[in-house]
């Protein structure tokens, strides 16, 4: 599973002439995770930067400005548009622009002023009675008359403008894009690490690329440029670039929560990408409040474009499919009973619904501690395989294994009830085995632990119970509409249509919080602390 | 003195809500108002507040899951 990008540590050294060449290069590969300089002494110093950024982050300032004023986005805009140099010209451009565009909105404010007076006369009523002098009441007369006049201007205006912003925004946008690659390759220097007559660049690369951005800059600067791989200690943060299928990408976000992994960790990812959604389907587990998390995030994905936001909707998306799935085996329908109301009594040969989650909550909590022991397990697995190789089999047998093996003498002791006395035995003996591994591995501080563990697997319980809590809160929005309001007939069937959109609305928003937090600190505390240590860093390659 | 059982019994699945439902709620109090002071020197810190803000709910859910196994598993078995 550890699929991820093996980095590499490089240092690249070259001669000053060449540095802007070789900043233009990196910049265009977009493959290098630079160290950011940061110990100066009298032979090593930061670079300076090339040339005069703060012009050109006047520019970027003021032409946020309008993008953000106005909401240009990238997604909205359709025109392809062309990249040009930076000129004089242009520069003069986005000055007029943003002068033309200035204009018209102090025009359009101030026509919206004075009809704001002008709503305001008109507010105190006739102004005849007050015994204000004829000839102002005449003059009053004729502004107020002017409303109309007034209005349709201030329309063509704002007309005006938006064509304006329209015909400028694609290549606002293009410029905007351009200065900021711009400023970011000026200054580059700043991280790097120079001497009189030289820079050092230090970073990591993937270490498949190494080979290939070693030829180029050998091609282009021949000798006067030397790029190296060097060695760097296991504490040193290496950057993690993730390679995962698409459907696993939104689960990324989880781990982005907590911390990167360290390199040579096993990589979750993968396992919270069939975990998380399960918990969270068993604890909503409602068909309706599915649908509408699933539809309700379908529609956001076309609202919010940011990175952010589509991991964590695609998390709700695969967490919702989850969610109908177990309300089929609930039986739940916005806390209707959907099989009883539709009077389907048995699919397949199953009781229909398969678990009530009122009724059998018994079942649901021993499936929910099961749940626990085996994630617990897959924790402990995940811990023993890091230990292994980080360290060596003894170390992972007594950190680890110690553990594993007490968990499933516990399973052969509990299960010795229904099954036969030989698992007693058995499990006892394990459960010593498992107790003097504790003891070697850890001294006596670790059967304190023991409980710690029985309060993580115990703490799955919340799947039941947070759904058990979801589910009342349904139900009691639907016997209170059914059972009292509705009788009474009249206006208190629309009272009694409100209150069950209005609750159903407010016990989703609450599911989807509550079901989402409790399934990622099971994640969090239960899981991760078994085996995962992070560390590691967001790659972040220059030029993007 | 079946009674005097079921009456300790429901007491108990009572006060067992009752108090780690008051328990949770004071911790997470404490905690929700170190997470909204620490997000005000950082913003990013957001997501880390919201998880550790509900970490202390398992002490009301201990409590749920006792009351309830008092109510269905023990109780019956009084009466």
């Amino acid at each position: 599973m550890s699929s991820n990008e093996r980095m590499t540590k490089i240092t690249l050294v070259g001669t000053k002439d060449i540095m802007k060449g070789t900043i233009e290069i990196l910049h265009s590969l977009k493959i290098i995770h630079i160290i950011d300089f940061k110990e100066q002494d009298e032979t090593f110093e930061i670079g300076k930067s090339l040339g005069e950024v703060s012009i050109f982050s006047e520019l970027l300032l003021s032409i946020r400005s309008i993008l953000s004023k106005f909401d240009i986005r990238p997604d909205k805009v359709k025109t392809i548009y062309i990249k040009r140099e930076v000129s004089r010209e242009l520069e003069k451009e986005v000055y007029e622009t943003e002068n033309t565009i200035k204009m018209y909105s102090e025009k359009i404010e101030k026509i919206s002023s004075i009809l704001k007076e002008i709503d305001r006369i008109k507010s105190i009523g006739e102004i005849t009675e007050i015994g204000i002098e004829k000839k102002l009441i005449s003059s009053i007369d004729t502004l107020l008359s002017s409303k109309s006049r007034l209005e349709k201007q201030r329309d063509k205006l704002r007309e005006e403008m938006d064509s304006i912003i329209k015909e400028k925004s694609a290549y606002l946008l293009q410029y905007e894009d351009f200065l900021s690659s711009e400023i970011e390759k000026m200054e580059a220097p700043l991280r790097f690490t120079t001497t009189k007559n030289t820079f050092i660049v230090e970073g990591w690369i993937p270490e498949n690329k190494f080979q290939e951005l070693k030829n180029i800059l050998k091609k282009k600067f021949g000798d006067r440029v030397n790029l190296d791989k060097i060695k760097y200690s296991d504490e040193e943060p290496v950057p993690v670039e993730f390679k995962h299928p698409t459907p696993v990408k939104p689960f990324e976000l989880l781990l982005e929560l907590f911390e990167y992994p360290k390199t040579r960790e096993i990589d979750p990812t993968f396992a919270i990408f069939i975990t998380f959604p399960l918990f969270y389907g068993i604890m909503l587990g409602d068909i309706g409040y599915g649908l509408v998390i699933f539809f309700a995030s379908l529609f956001m994905k076309t609202k919010f474009k940011t990175e952010g936001w589509k991991m964590i909707l695609g998390i709700l998306e695969y967490s919702s499919l989850y969610t109908i799935a177990f309300g089929f085996i609930d039986g739940e329908f916005f806390g209707f009973d959907i099989f009883a109301l539709l009077g389907i009594e048995e699919i397949f040969g199953f009781k229909m619904p398969i678990l009530n989650r009122i009724v059998d909550f018994m079942p649901i909590m021993v499936l929910s501690i099961s749940i626990g022991v085996l994630h617990v397990l897959l924790g402990l697995t995940f811990g023993f395989i890091n230990v292994y190789r980080s360290h060596n089999l003894k170390e992972a047998i007594l950190k680890k294994g110690a553990w594993i093996i007490l968990i499933f003498s516990i399973i052969f002791i509990a299960s010795s009830v229904y099954i036969s006395n030989i698992f007693l035995y058995f499990g006892s003996g394990l459960l010593l085995i498992s107790l003097i591994l504790l003891v070697v591995g850890e001294g006596f501080i670790g059967l304190i632990e023991i409980f710690g563990i029985m309060s993580n697997i115990l703490s799955y319980v919340r799947l039941m119970a947070i759904g058990l809590s979801s589910v009342g809160i349904a139900i009691v929005i639907n016997s209170i509409v059914t059972d009292i309001v509705f009788p009474k007939g009249g206006i208190f069937v629309l009272l009694g249509y409100s209150i069950l959109i209005l609750g159903h609305i407010g016990n989703i928003l609450l599911g989807i919080l509550a079901s989402f937090l409790h399934a990622l600190r099971l994640h969090y505390v239960e899981f991760f602390t078994k085996f995962y240590e992070g560390g590691g860093i967001k790659y972040k390659p220059f030029g993007i | 003195m079946a009674e005097l059982g079921v009456i300790v019994v429901v007491l108990s699945s009572v006060a067992s809500v009752i108090l780690t439902g008051l328990a949770a709620a004071w911790a997470e109090k404490h905690i929700g108002s170190a997470a909204i002071g620490a997000m005000t020197e950082k913003e990013e810190l957001f997501s880390k507040g919201l998880v550790l803000t509900v970490i202390p709910e398992t002490i009301v859910i201990f409590g749920l899951t006792v009351s309830l196994v008092l109510l269905f598993v023990v109780l019956p078995q009084l009466l």
